[in-house]
C-alpha cells in the first residue's frame, strides 16, 4: 500500500475514532441543525 | 503612505486634505515597488482602481460622499468574486471559482465607498497556516523575508503591514485571519459565524468558513466590521440581529472587565518568547482595569477533532473536481488533506455536527458564566522560516500545520468571535498576537478590549524597518 494511502487511512481512522469516543451521550434532542440556535441562544447583551 | 490608518484616511479625504486619485495612485506605486519581492496580490487592477479613484474624486468635488471608507484602497483575499476580476483561489485555474452572485462583503465596502486595488495571493484553495503558494509565489513576511506569513489569507496580511493597502479581506476556517494578522504584526478579526456574510466566497468549508477583516489598527478592524456585517439574503447562516456601531464602542470605558486566562491547553507547548508576551500583555490589561480569572475550559482537542471531521467532508465535496480530475495541479498537503474527506462516513459527519452545538453551549455556560472574554496568544511560535516550514514528508507538513493552527482552530468549532492583536516581538524582530476571544456576537467587546491594550502597548506604531 502506498504511503500516501495508509496516511489517509490513519487519519480517517484518528477522525472517526474522535466521533466514537465523544458522542456517545448525545441525547435524541440534540440536532445536527441546532448550532446557529445554540449561537443565537449564548448572545449576551451587546 | 504606509503611516496612514484607514480611519485617519477616511477623515483627510471628507476634509480634502488628500484625494482618492494621489492616494490610489500612492498605493500602486508602492505595489509596483514591493511586491515583485513581497508576492501580496495576485491580480493588481491598476486600471479598475484609478478609475474608480476619480469617480470617488468626483464625488467628493460634488459633496456626495458614499460612506465612511470613501476614497479608500483596499484589497481581497483572491477567493472573492469581484465581478470582472479573476479569482483563482490560489490555484493554477484563473476563473476557479466563478459565483452566480459577487462577494457581498466586497460589494458592501465598495457601497460604502471602498476602492478594489486587486485580489490578494493565499494558500492554494486557503487550505494551510504558513501561507505558501507554489503557484503565484510564497508571500514574504515583511517583518523577516525568508519566513512565512502566516495563512491562509497570508497575501491579506502582507499586503496591509507593507502599507500596500488600507486594509483587506481575509477567510478564516481554522485561523486564516488570525495567523496572518499575528505574524504580520497587524490586527484581524474572525467574527461570530453568521455576523458576515460569506455569499460570493469560495468555500472550504461551510460549517467552520468566516469572514473577516485585517486591518493595522483595531479601529479600523472596527470600521470595517462595521460595513460588512450584518444579515444577507443570500447567505442563509447570517443572523438578523442588529449590528453595532462597533467605532463607537471602541471609547466606552472598559469598566472592571473579567478576562479568563485558560489554566489548560492555550499555553501548552508554546515558543517562551510567545508566552512571555501574552503574560506581559496580561499584565497590561490588569493595569487598565481588568480582573484576570484563571479558567479551565472544554478540553480543545474535542471540537478540533471534531471540526476536522467537518472540514475534510466538505472540502472534498467543494473541491472534489480539481482534485480528481487535475490532482497533478495541487499541492500534496492539499491534495492529502482534500483526500481524507472521501473517506470520513455520514455518520461520523453527522455527529460531529451535533457534537459541536453542544460544545458551544457547554463552553458558553461553563465559561461565559464567569468572565467576560478568553485571553491566549494566537501563534504558538514567531512565524517559521520557509524551509522550516516545508521540511519532511507530507504527512510531517500536515502534522506541522495543525500544531502551527492549534490555538486558533477550536474558535471556528464554536463559531466564537476572536480577535488577534499585536503583543510583541520575537528577539530577532518577527511579530506575536494575542486573541481576544468573546461570547456569540460579543465582537464589540473583544475590539474595545483590544482598542485599549492597543493603546497602551503600543505595538501597533511599529512598521517593518526594511521598506
Amino acid at each position: 500500500m502506498p504511503d500516501t494511502d495508509r496516511t489517509v487511512k490513519a487519519q480517517v481512522a484518528d477522525l472517526a475514532a474522535i466521533i466514537e469516543r465523544t458522542t456517545a451521550d448525545l441525547s435524541l434532542a440534540e440536532e445536527a441543525g441546532s448550532f446557529l440556535v445554540a449561537l443565537e441562544q449564548g448572545a449576551g447583551d451587546e | 503612505m504606509s503611516e496612514w490608518t484607514i480611519s485617519a484616511l477616511a477623515e483627510a479625504i471628507r476634509t480634502r486634505r488628500i484625494s482618492p486619485v494621489e492616494i490610489t495612485r500612492a498605493c500602486l506605486e508602492r505595489i509596483e515597488r514591493l511586491d515583485p519581492q513581497l508576492k501580496a496580490f495576485i491580480t493588481v487592477d491598476a486600471e479598475g482602481a484609478m478609475r474608480a479613484a476619480r469617480a470617488r474624486e468626483a464625488d467628493v468635488a460634488a459633496g456626495a460622499l458614499r460612506g465612511p471608507l470613501h476614497g479608500v484602497p483596499l484589497a481581497y483575499k483572491d477567493l472573492c468574486h469581484v465581478p470582472g476580476l479573476p479569482t483563482t483561489c490560489g490555484t493554477l485555474t484563473r476563473e476557479y471559482f466563478l459565483g452566480p452572485r459577487p462577494c457581498t462583503a466586497v460589494s458592501r465596502l465598495t457601497a460604502a465607498g471602498a476602492i478594489t486595488l486587486g485580489k490578494l495571493n493565499m494558500t492554494e484553495l486557503a487550505l494551510g497556516p504558513f501561507g505558501e503558494n507554489l503557484h503565484h509565489g510564497d508571500p514574504q513576511n515583511p517583518w523577516a523575508r525568508g519566513h512565512v506569513s502566516g495563512g491562509s489569507s497570508s497575501g491579506s496580511g502582507v499586503a496591509v503591514a507593507a502599507g500596500l493597502a488600507l486594509g483587506a479581506l481575509g477567510s478564516d476556517t481554522g485561523g486564516s485571519v488570525r495567523l496572518p494578522a499575528a505574524c504580520c504584526g497587524i490586527v484581524g478579526l474572525k467574527p461570530t459565524y453568521g455576523r458576515v456574510s460569506r455569499a460570493g466566497v469560495m468555500p472550504l468549508s461551510w460549517s467552520l468558513d468566516h469572514i473577516g477583516p485585517m486591518a493595522r489598527t483595531v479601529r479600523d478592524a472596527a470600521l470595517l466590521l462595521g460595513v460588512i456585517a450584518g444579515h444577507d439574503p443570500e447567505d442563509a447562516t447570517t443572523s438578523h440581529r442588529p449590528v453595532p456601531d462597533y467605532v463607537a464602542g471602541l471609547d466606552v470605558p472598559l469598566g472592571a472587565v473579567r478576562l479568563g486566562v485558560p489554566e489548560n491547553y492555550y499555553f501548552d507547548r508554546l515558543d517562551g518568547q510567545v508566552t512571555r508576551a501574552v503574560e506581559s500583555a496580561i499584565r497590561v490589561l490588569e493595569g487598565l482595569g481588568a480582573k484576570v480569572t484563571p479558567v479551565h475550559v472544554p478540553d480543545p482537542e474535542i471540537v478540533s477533532g471534531c471540526s476536522n471531521v467537518l472540514a475534510r467532508s466538505e472540502s472534498a465535496a467543494i473541491h472534489v473536481r480539481v482534485a480528481k480530475d487535475r490532482p497533478h495541479e495541487l499541492q500534496e498537503t492539499v491534495r492529502l488533506r482534500i483526500e481524507v474527506g472521501y473517506h470520513v462516513s455520514a455518520y461520523d459527519y453527522l455527529q460531529a455536527q451535533r457534537l459541536r452545538a453542544r460544545l458551544a453551549r457547554e463552553l458558553v455556560a461553563d465559561v461565559f458564566d464567569k468572565v467576560d472574554v478568553l485571553v491566549v496568544p494566537t501563534i504558538p511560535e514567531p512565524a517559521p522560516s520557509y524551509d522550516a516550514a516545508k521540511a519532511g514528508t507530507a504527512q510531517e507538513r500536515v502534522q506541522r500545520m495543525g500544531r502551527f493552527s492549534r490555538l486558533t482552530r477550536p474558535f471556528n468549532g464554536l463559531g466564537l468571535p476572536a480577535l488577534s492583536v499585536p503583543c510583541g516581538f520575537s528577539l530577532d524582530g518577527r511579530p506575536l498576537g494575542l486573541q481576544i476571544v468573546g461570547r456569540p456576537f460579543a465582537e464589540a467587546r473583544a475590539l474595545r478590549l483590544g482598542h485599549a491594550y492597543e493603546q497602551a502597548a503600543g505595538w501597533t506604531t511599529r512598521r517593518p524597518g526594511a521598506l
